[in-house]
């Protein structure tokens, strides 16, 4: 971060910039450059003798008494600031690092770059142009000051798997020629789509949209995904969340591979129910929508929306063979947390299912097939494949349903006290009379004294 | 004169025709979609028992239902215009909603033993409807090609809390009727 001082004298200014490989239980460590009036500068390392709960405290913004806990180390002259400042960068709330990369000369003749009277203009044994190679090292809240910001900007800033700003952007590293936006603040479009993006079925607006500058994080963003050996459909996917162009828009959680949609994201309820089944882990969740998150075919997108045939939540599922996408849509959120827990469930389960009867290959022996198969030959004169997988999860999902229930609120009653929720949608499926009217009774009596007790809120 | 009257009688009868080719389609899905509670499966499944008996189908077929119907019409595109008519309807991309257009009620058929109501989208409150309604039928337009002998059609039909389902059908007609080939689910709830 860049801090500045007019009441030195002279234009005062400062770089901090947080240690990330500082060890654990060591404390906090910043890097300091600052200017002296001579023009030069002064490198120094800063440490902060401080506790693993006092750090916890920092980032909370709690008041933690640092007297007698900071050193400041002179460093050699120009351990960092000599090397690296020339190159080095702020802008729009990012470093940047920036180097040039010399061209080559025609490899024939020794014309340079740009020489008309060399005969290779064209050919791959063209002279090619030097560039400026320049990196994204961090992008953080602006702040800090004479000494810095102890924390190094807002490390605690959003989740680390979403595309919000947050400080998981801490290194990203990405290369572009001088006649890129990002280099030079050329305002006008850049409409070359390089490496690796350029697996994306992009319009030229998008193309020139995604270059400029103001959208370098989520460039970054799709780059790094791809890079690191992303699918290039949910790249796709991604860019069309992102773009803002007010169709499928949303958040995207590159690490697990979901599109959050924008209608999702805005209602905050729901989001913090998501959030809170995604935090809690449960296998139900690892073994639905995490499979959904391993499977680099699939893909998950979960919305704020209508369904043509309830108005509690579905499961859309018309494209999973075309596109590998299922929509987990989710229509009333006027529950409680648990209540719309159990929507998401069930409807990841259906969305389970169709993931694994799509890769599924049918067998010709009847009795080789598993359940769900058996159940689907079974009924499908009477009821679509969606309505059937509602017999199958009354054998199969009562259990997971009412566990990861009661692990999302922390254990605080026994499964049975969850299983009111889990058997909602599945009641009329149960061919096989597996709830009683007694159980049912019974469990609709220990889901008010749930309601009434549990601690889980997001309002 | 004369050729006015029978113009008259010409544009009557393939507006009848029309609305009579709907009606027999509407007949042969919600009969496919709009069945009772299931039965029980055997407890093991095997080789001469995979399929439900004809003997069950029949008696389920005569079971009352009261079914609740929405008055607008799903609408639905294949991204792809050219995948309608190729009985692929499991390749293309498919887009749906509910759409303002309104069902027309001479249309709407099934078996003897079911009965229908029309509700505006409105008055359909999901939350209670299934007090007094078996069911809940949303109905799509019919899409024909050009020779009229195949359609598709998307039928919603809902028999409780997250108990729903959409399907694609696609449909035939052989000797004059029609009979579903091909089904595709949607969504279920």
């Amino acid at each position: 971060m860049l801090y500045t001082d007019t009441t030195r004298g002279y234009d005062y200014h400062s770089y901090t910039f947080p240690v990330v490989n500082t060890p654990i239980g060591a404390g906090l460590e910043n890097i300091l450059i600052s200017l002296q009036p001579d023009g030069t500068y002064k490198d120094y390392l800063i440490h902060y003798e401080v506790s693993e709960e006092e750090i916890e405290m920092i980032y909370n913004e709690d008041f933690v008494d640092l007297e007698g806990k900071v050193n400041y180390l002179l460093l050699e002259n120009g351990t960092f600031s000599q090397n690296t400042f020339e190159k080095i960068y702020f802008d729009n709330d990012c470093w940047y690092e920036s180097s040039w990369i010399s061209g080559n000369p025609c490899t024939v003749d020794g014309h340079l770059y740009g020489d008309p009277d060399c005969e290779l203009i064209g050919t791959s044994s063209e002279a090619t142009a030097g560039y400026t190679h320049t990196s994204l090292i961090t992008c953080n809240n602006p702040g800090g000051g004479d000494g810095g910001d102890i924390t190094g900007g807002d490390p605690t800033g959003g989740d680390p798997n979403l595309n919000d700003g947050g400080s998981d952007d801490s290194i990203i590293i990405v290369d572009c020629i001088s006649s890129d936006i990002i280099c030079d603040e050329i305002e006008d479009c850049n409409p070359t789509l390089t490496a690796p993006l350029s697996n994306l079925v992009l319009t030229d607006d998008e193309i020139c949209w995604v270059n400029h500058s103001d959208q370098t994080i989520i460039k970054l963003r799709l780059e790094n995904y791809l890079t690191d050996g992303g699918d290039s459909d949910f790249a796709q996917l991604a860019f069309e969340a992102l773009d803002k162009d007010g169709i499928d828009d949303g958040q995207v959680d590159f690490e697990n591979e979901l599109i959050l949609d924008e209608s999702f994201v805005n209602d905050v309820k729901l989001k913090c129910v998501y959030d809170k089944l995604k935090a809690s882990n449960s296998n139900l969740f690892k073994a639905t929508i995490g499979n959904f998150i391993s499977d680099p075919k699939l893909n998950m997108r979960i919305i704020k929306g209508n369904c043509e045939n309830t108005d509690d939540a579905c499961c859309d599922d018309s494209n999973i063979a075309t596109t590998g996408v299922v929509n987990l849509i989710i229509e009333d959120t006027t529950g409680s947390v648990l209540d719309t827990a159990a929507l998401i469930l069930h409807e990841a389960i259906h969305a389970e299912i169709s993931r694994y009867v799509l890769l599924q290959a049918p067998t010709e022996d009847v009795n080789d097939r598993p359940r769900i198969l058996q159940l689907y030959k079974y009924y499908k004169a009477l009821y679509s494949e969606g309505n059937i997988e509602h017999i199958y999860m009354t054998e199969h999902y009562i259990n997971p349903i009412a566990s990861a229930l009661r692990k999302l609120d922390s254990y605080s009653y026994p499964i049975d006290y969850y299983k009111s929720y889990a058997w909602d949608g599945l009641r009329i499926w149960d061919v096989m009379n597996l709830l009683s009217m007694e159980e049912n009774t019974i469990y609709s009596d220990y889901r008010v004294i749930v309601e009434s007790n549990t601690s889980l809120t997001c309002d | 004169m004369r050729l006015i009257y029978i113009s008259i009688f010409f544009i009557f009868l393939f507006s009848c025709r029309s609305t009579n080719t709907d009606r027999n389609i509407y007949d042969v899905v919600i009969n496919s979609i709009v069945h009772p509670m299931p039965p029980p499966p055997p407890t093991v499944i095997g080789e001469d028992n995979n399929e439900i008996s004809k003997s069950i189908l029949d008696s389920l077929q005569n079971v009352p239902l009261n079914i609740a119907v929405s008055s607008k019409l799903i609408s639905f595109e294949f991204k792809n215009k050219e995948l309608l008519f190729i009985n692929k309807i499991n390749k293309g991309e498919i887009e749906y909603h509910i759409s303002n257009e309104i069902l027309d009620s001479e249309t709407l058929f099934g078996r003897n033993s079911l009965s229908f109501k029309i509700f505006s989208e409105e008055d359909l409150k999901y939350s209670t409807i299934y007090d007094d309604y078996n069911g809940v039928l949303k109905m799509s337009n019919i899409k024909y090609n050009d020779n009229k002998n195949e359609a598709l059609v998307v039928v919603s039909y809902s028999m409780g809390k997250l108990s729903g389902n959409t399907v694609l059908f696609y449909l035939e007609r052989k000797n004059g009727a029609w009979s579903i080939i091909k089904s595709r689910s949607l969504s279920v709830s």
